[in-house]
C-alpha cells in the first residue's frame, strides 16, 4: 500500500467513523478550557468527569476538553495535580461552554503537591511506559552545579540511562539517543545538549509540562523509535506581569511573562547565560601573557506569545534559541616583519520557532494548524590576520559547517464524540533540508594553496510525510483500548519509503486499585545519527535513510501492572521487549570527522538491536514527602554483520541495574530539602584480556569481545535544601546544594598508562566530579 | 598546513568546554582482573606443502617490554579428515614443522591440530584447504616506455646523469571464481637472478578498495588506488564467474636486473584467514584513533590464540 493509499484509507476511516457515531438527542455536550485561575495558563491533562457516574475525560495539549453526556443533574468534577478540584452540579438539558479556572492549593495545601484523584487518574489512563513529572518537582530536585536540568532528571526514571559521567544524554529502553524524539512545544529538537552534553538546553523557568513515552507510543507520534520526550512551554501569564529569576554559579537566567491584552494575549521570555568564560578570563588572560582569550559560554532564549481572539480561536506563537560557543583568541608577534591576530571557535545550537492556531470547530471537534521550522548547525572556524610592518596584510580563514533544518506542516484534530471515544487524527508534512559537512578556505595570502570550498558536499533534500488516527476508546467499566495507525512515508534522491505503524495498548481494572496494561507499537525511523561512538560532539551529523542505508525500524510490546495503595503511592511494574533494525554504526576503523558525507554509507554497517527488561516504579505525589523510587533490570545487545566478527556484543549504554531514589520533602512554607541517590551498574567497555604475537611478529591484543569488560558501579547522591521567604516584593529562594555527596568517584573513561617510577603499566581510571558543592538564588515577582 | 590547523589548533579548541570542566578530573587505579596465559598457535597449510607453526604464550596485556615467549615444548598433532596425519617436529624457537609427505593435504581437505604444552590449557583448532583458483591469463597488454635520466654518485664521489628506460605494464589477470563466497589474497614481486621483493600497483578495479583491502593502499587523482604488498578481497562483485583484473605496474628500472621478471600469486584463501588478516589489519591500523572503538581480532584457535588457516596459491611468472 502506497503513501497515498494510506492516507486516503485513514481519512476514509475517519469518516466511516465519524458518520457512525451517532448523537444522541438526549446527550448533551459540555466544553471549554481548563485554567490555571492564577496565570491563565492552560492546564494540560486535567480531570474533567461526571462524579454521579465517573464518566470523564481529560484536558488535551491546550487545556481544552470536551464531554458529552445524557441529559439529567451532573456533578462536574475538575481537578488537576497541585490545584483544588473545583464541582459544578447543574441540570444538563443544552450544550453547555464551562472554561474553569482551578485555583492553586492554599497554604499548607500549596507547599505539597497534592491531588485527591490523582491516584484514579494513574489508574484511568490506557497509555502505559508514560511518565509525567511536575515542573514543581523537577525544580525542586538537586541540581548539577545549581542548574535545574530536565533532561537530566529524566535520567532518574527507569528505563531511562543517563550515559556517561555528568552527561544529559537519554537512552531509553536500550535505544540509543537519536532514537528520542524531543519535543519542544510540538518541534523536533535536533541536539538538546549545552557543553558537551553535560546540560540539556532546556530552560526550567520557560517549561510548564514534561512527558516521557517509553512505549506503547500513541499513533500521533512517529519518527523515532525509542521515546517521546513532549515538553511544553508556559504560555506567559493572562492576568499579571510576573518575573522569575536565578542566580547561579555557572548561569543566571531570568524569565519574564505578563498580559499584553488582559485575559486576551500574553507573552514569556526566558533566557539564560553562563559566564565561565567571564569568570575565568582574568586568569586564562594572566597566564597567557595578556595575549590570548579563551572561553567558553552557552545561552538560550525561549519567547512565547498568545492571543485568544474569540473563544473558538488561539494563535500562539512560539520560539527557542541557543548556542553554545568555544573561543581562543590570540594576538602575537609573528615574525619580524609581521604581527598576526587569530580567531578561532566553534558555535552550536538550535533554533526552533511554532505557530500554532486552536480552532474549535463544534464543542466536539477541536483543531489545531501548525507551522513549525527547526535548525541545528555546527561550525567550527579559524582564522588569522598578518598585520606587515610594510603596511599590507594578509588573511587565512577555515571554517567547517554542518547542520540540518526541518520546515514542517501539520493539522491535528481531537474529536471527543461521546465519554466513551477520544479520537484524534492528523496529517503532517516535514521538508527536511540536510546540510553536510563542508569545509571552506579563504585566504589573500598567495604562498597559501587554496582551492575555494573544498569537501563540500551538496544538500540533500527530504521530504516526510504523515497521517494518524487513534481512539481512546473505553470498552466498559473495566477496559479501556487506545489503538491506532501511524502512516508515514519519506522520499530523498531516487528513493521512496513508506510504512504503516500499528499502535495498540489497552488497561483492563481488576480492581478500582489495581490493573493491567499492555501495548503493542512498532516505529519507523527515517533519519540516522552519525555519531563517534561515546563522543557525544557537536559534530556528530545527521543523514536520511538511503537506498543502500534503510530506515530505523523497531517493535515493542509491554506489559505492566499499575496498583495504587493507601491512595498515595502508585505502583507500576512493566516488562518490554524492543527490536531494533537498521540501525547504524561505524564500521571499525572508520571515522567521519571533517570529511562530511562523502562516502559515509560505506563507512557504517547496518544491523540490530534488542533490549528487553522489567521496569519497577513507585511514586507518591501528595503529602509533604514526595517522589519516587525506580529500579530496571534490563540488557541491551547490538550484532552487525562484521563488528566485533559478526556476534552480538552489549551496547555501549547497557545497564543491568538501574536504581533510582528521589525526594523532596516540605518542612514548611519556609525549608524544603530533597535528595536523589543513583546506582547503575557498570558501563560496558572494551580492555584487553591479553597480547600475544600475531602472524607477521606483530603484537595483537585479545578482547572478550567488544564491551566485554565493566566500568564500575555508578553511585552518588545528590542533596538540596531551599529556604523559601515571602518578601514585600514577591518570594525568594535560597539554593544550597551537593552534588555527589559522598564523593563517590564515579569512572568516566579508563586508559593505559605507563608508570615510570614502577617500571609498570596500569589502568587508571579519570573521574569528572568529586563533591561538587553549589548555591543558587531564585526569585519570584 | 591546512592538516596541521585541523588536527592541532582547532581540536584543541573544540575541547575548551571540556578542559573547563576537566579542572575536576580526578585519576584513580582501575583493578583489571588478570587472566593466565594461555597458547598462541599461528600456522598455515597449503596442498603438498609442509606444514610450519608458531607456538608462543600470550603475556598479560599490561606487560611491559613485551616479546612473545615462544613454547619449546609443544606437543602437536594434526588429523587430516579426523583421522591422524602426525606430528608436527620442534626447529628451535617455538617453531614446528610438519614435511609434506607426512601431511600429504589435498585441496578440500578438513584438518585439525590439537597442541598442548606443560601446565598450559590445551588448544585446537580446525581449517578446510581452499581448492585450486588458477591464474588462467596474465599478459601485458599494453606498455608505455619512459624516459627517465637519474643522478648517481660514483665510488669517487663524482655525481653523473644515467639516462635509462622505464616500461610501465598493464596487465590483465583472468581466472574463474568458484561458487560460493571465496576469500584471495593478491601478491606481485618483482624478482631477478639475485634478488625478490614485492611490487606496488595501481587499478580501478572495484575488487579493491581502501576499505576493504588490507595492504598499503593510497588513492590516487585520477580515481584509481595504489597498492602494495599483499592485498586481500571478497569475490562479492564476481561471485561464480571468471573475473579479469586489469593493474598498471608501477615503474622498474630494468637495466639494472639480471632476467627480470613478475611473479604472481593469487592465494586462494581460507575465511578464517581472510577474517584473521581483516581483523588483525583494522586493529593495528585503529590504534591511534583516539575516537574508535578497538577491533577485536579474529582467531579460530579454541581456548588459545593465533591462526590456523588453510590457502591455495596459484603462481605465474612473468619474464620482462
Amino acid at each position: 500500500m502506497n503513501a497515498a493509499r494510506s492516507g486516503s484509507f485513514i481519512f476514509i476511516l475517519i469518516l466511516i467513523f465519524s458518520s457512525t457515531l451517532k448523537i444522541n438527542a438526549q446527550n448533551f455536550t459540555i466544553s471549554g478550557y481548563v485554567s490555571d485561575n492564577n496565570t491563565g495558563e492552560k492546564l494540560i491533562n486535567a480531570s474533567v468527569y461526571n462524579g454521579k457516574n465517573f464518566k470523564g475525560t481529560i484536558s488535551n495539549e491546550y487545556g481544552f476538553y470536551s464531554i458529552t453526556l445524557a441529559q439529567d443533574t451532573v456533578l462536574m468534577n475538575y481537578n488537576y495535580i497541585g490545584f483544588t478540584t473545583q464541582k459544578l452540579s447543574f441540570y444538563l438539558n443544552h450544550d453547555t461552554i464551562i472554561n474553569i479556572n482551578l485555583l492553586p492549593s492554599t497554604l499548607l495545601e500549596e507547599v505539597v503537591i497534592s491531588s485527591d484523584k490523582n491516584a484514579e487518574q494513574f489508574q484511568e489512563r490506557s497509555q502505559m511506559s508514560t511518565i509525567e513529572i511536575p515542573i514543581e518537582q523537577i525544580k525542586a530536585l538537586p541540581a548539577f552545579l545549581g542548574e535545574v536540568d530536565i533532561l537530566k532528571t529524566l535520567q532518574l526514571l527507569p528505563g531511562v540511562s543517563g550515559g556517561m559521567e555528568g552527561s544529559s544524554g537519554i537512552y531509553v529502553r536500550g535505544g540509543s539517543p537519536d532514537q528520542n524524539l524531543i519535543l519542544l512545544d510540538g518541534v523536533p529538537v535536533y541536539n538538546a545538549s549545552h557543553l558537551f552534553g553535560f546540560f540539556s538546553v532546556f530552560n526550567s523557568d520557560a517549561i510548564n509540562k514534561v512527558t516521557l513515552i517509553k512505549g506503547g507510543f500513541p499513533a500521533r507520534y512517529g519518527g523515532r523509535l525509542s521515546s517521546v520526550i513532549d515538553i511544553r512551554m508556559k504560555e506567559g501569564n493572562l492576568n499579571a506581569f510576573h518575573g522569575e529569576g536565578s542566580v547561579g554559579i555557572i548561569a543566571s537566567r531570568l524569565t519574564l511573562e505578563g498580559p499584553i491584552n488582559k485575559g486576551k494575549t500574553s507573552y514569556i521570555v526566558s533566557g539564560r547565560r553562563t559566564y565561565i568564560d567571564i569568570i575565568t578570563r582574568p586568569i586564562i588572560k594572566a597566564q597567557n601573557d595578556g595575549n590570548g582569550v579563551s572561553g567558553y559560554y552557552f545561552y538560550d532564549l525561549n519567547a512565547k506569545i498568545n492571543h485568544k481572539f474569540s473563544e473558538k480561536d488561539r494563535l500562539y506563537i512560539s520560539g527557542y534559541f541557543g548556542r553554545d560557543k568555544a573561543y581562543f583568541n590570540n594576538e602575537y608577534q609573528y615574525d619580524e616583519d609581521s604581527y598576526r591576530t587569530e580567531d578561532n571557535g566553534l558555535f552550536w545550537g538550535n533554533a526552533t520557532a511554532v505557530a500554532r492556531w486552536n480552532h474549535v470547530y463544534t464543542n466536539k471537534l477541536f483543531s489545531n494548524l501548525t507551522a513549525t521550522f527547526t535548525d541545528y548547525k555546527f561550525d567550527i572556524y579559524s582564522n588569522y590576520t598578518d598585520d606587515n610592518t610594510n603596511g599590507t596584510n594578509s588573511f587565512f580563514g577555515f571554517e567547517y559547517f554542518s547542520g540540518i533544518y526541518d520546515w514542517s506542516l501539520k493539522y491535528d484534530f481531537d474529536f471527543i464524540p461521546t465519554p466513551d471515544h477520544y479520537l484524534k487524527y492528523g496529517i503532517n508534512f516535514t521538508y527536511h533540508t540536510f546540510q553536510p559537512g563542508a569545509t571552506q578556505f579563504e585566504s589573500t595570502d598567495a604562498n597559501v594553496l587554496i582551492d575555494g570550498i573544498e569537501l563540500a558536499s551538496e544538500n540533500i533534500y527530504a521530504t516526510e510525510y504523515d497521517a494518524y488516527i487513534e481512539d481512546d476508546w473505553r470498552v466498559n467499566d473495566k477496559l479501556k483500548i487506545n489503538g491506532g495507525l501511524h502512516a508515514s512515508a519519506f522520499g530523498v534522491e531516487n528513493v521512496f519509503y513508506k510504512s504503516l505503524q500499528p499502535r495498540i495498548s489497552g488497561r483492563y481494572l481488576i480492581n478500582d486499585d489495581l490493573s493491567i496494561k499492555a501495548s503493542f507499537s512498532t516505529m519507523t525511523q527515517y533519519i540516522h545519527l552519525l555519531t563517534n561512538s561515546g563522543i557525544g560532539l557537536p559534530t556528530d551529523l545527521w543523514v536520511p535513510a538511503t537506498d543502500t542505508v534503510k530506515p530505523q525500524r523497531a517493535f515493542q510490546p509491554a506489559i505492566g501492572m499499575a496498583y495504587v495503595f493507601k491512595k498515595n503511592y502508585e505502583v507500576s511494574i512493566e516488562g518490554y521487549y524492543k527490536k531494533m533494525n537498521s540501525i547504524i554504526e561505524y564500521k571499525d576503523g572508520a571515522n567521519y570527522l571533517f570529511e562530511g558525507l562523502r562516502g559515509w554509507e560505506e563507512k557504517v554497517e547496518i544491523g540490530e538491536g534488542q533490549a528487553y527488561g522489567a521496569e519497577f516504579f513507585i511514586q507518591k505525589s501528595n503529602g509533604k514527602l514526595t517522589g519516587w523510587l525506580g529500579y530496571t533490570l534490563s540488557w541491551s545487545n547490538r550484532i552487525f554483520p562484521t563488528i566485533n566478527l559478526g556476534e552480538t556484543f552489549p551496547y555501549k549504554y547497557d545497564r543491568r541495574h538501574d536504581f533510582e531514589i528521589a525526594a523532596i520533602y516540605k518542612l514548611n512554607n519556609h525549608i524544603e530539602f530533597s535528595g536523589t541517590w543513583v546506582y547503575s551498574s557498570g558501563q560496558p567497555i572494551s580492555l584487553p584480556i591479553a597480547k600475544y604475537e600475531g602472524v607477521f611478529n606483530e603484537t595483537i591484543y585479545a578482547y572478550e569481545g567488544r564491551n566485554g569488560y565493566r566500568m564500575n558501579a555508578y553511585h552518588r547522591m545528590d542533596v538540596n535544601i531551599s529556604l523559601h521567604k515571602v518578601i514585600k516584593w514577591g518570594e525568594q529562594t535560597w539554593n544550597f546544594g551537593a552534588y555527589n555527596l559522598y564523593n563517590h568517584l564515579n569512572p568516566f573513561f579508563i586508559y593505559q598508562q605507563y608508570d615510570y617510577a614502577t617500571n609498570t603499566n596500569n589502568y587508571k581510571q579519570v573521574s569528572l566530579f568529586p563533591i561538587i558543592p553549589s548555591v543558587s538564588y531564585t526569585f519570584k515577582f | 598546513m591546512i592538516l596541521n590547523i585541523k588536527n592541532n589548533k582547532l581540536l584543541n579548541i573544540a575541547f575548551i568546554g571540556i578542559l573547563i570542566l576537566a579542572s575536576c578530573e580526578k585519576v584513580v587505579f582501575f583493578e583489571v582482573e588478570t587472566k593466565e596465559n594461555k597458547l598462541v598457535v599461528n600456522g598455515f597449510v597449503q596442498p603438498d606443502s609442509a606444514g610450519n607453526l608458531t607456538v608462543s604464550l600470550s603475556a598479560d596485556p599490561l606487560a611491559v617490554g613485551f616479546e612473545d615467549e615462544r613454547v619449546e615444548t609443544a606437543a602437536i598433532y594434526i588429523y587430516k579428515n579426523d583421522v591422524l596425519a602426525g606430528n608436527f617436529v620442534h626447529l628451535g624457537d617455538g617453531n614446528y614443522f610438519i614435511d609434506a609427505s607426512t601431511l600429504s593435504a589435498n585441496a578440500g581437505d578438513k584438518l585439525r591440530i590439537e597442541a598442548s604444552a606443560p601446565e598450559r590449557e590445551s588448544v585446537s583448532a580446525e581449517t578446510t584447504i581452499p581448492s585450486t583458483v588458477a591464474l588462467e591469463e596474465v599478459t601485458i597488454i599494453d606498455t608505455i616506455i619512459v624516459h627517465v635520466s637519474y643522478s648517481a654518485i660514483d665510488s669517487l664521489g663524482n655525481i653523473y646523469v644515467l639516462d635509462t628506460i622505464v616500461p610501465h605494464y598493464k596487465i590483465q589477470l583472468k581466472f574463474t571464481d568458484p561458487p560460493g563466497t571465496d576469500y584471495y589474497s593478491l601478491k606481485i614481486n618483482y624478482k631477478d637472478a639475485f634478488s625478490e621483493s614485492f611490487t606496488c600497483f595501481t587499478s580501478d578495479d572495484p575488487t579493491f578498495t581502501l576499505d576493504g583491502e588490507f595492504g598499503v593502499g593510497s588513492s590516487n587523482e585520477d580515481g584509481t588506488i595504489t597498492l602494495c604488498d599483499e592485498i586481500f578481497f571478497t569475490d562479492i562483485t564476481f561471485q561464480g564467474k571468471q573475473k579479469t583484473m586489469t593493474l598498471s605496474l608501477l615503474e622498474i628500472p630494468t637495466d639494472f636486473f639480471v632476467d627480470p621478471r613478475f611473479v604472481f600469486r593469487l592465494n586462494h584463501v581460507s575465511e578464517d584467514y581472510y577474517k584473521y588478516i581483516s581483523s588483525a589489519s583494522l586493529q593495528a591500523s585503529n590504534g591511534d584513533n583516539p575516537f574508535g572503538e578497538p577491533v577485536v581480532v579474529y582467531s579460530n584457535i579454541f581456548k588459545g590464540f593465533g591462526i590456523f588457516a588453510g590457502l591455495n596459491s596459484s603462481i605465474v611468472e612473468l619474464h620482462l
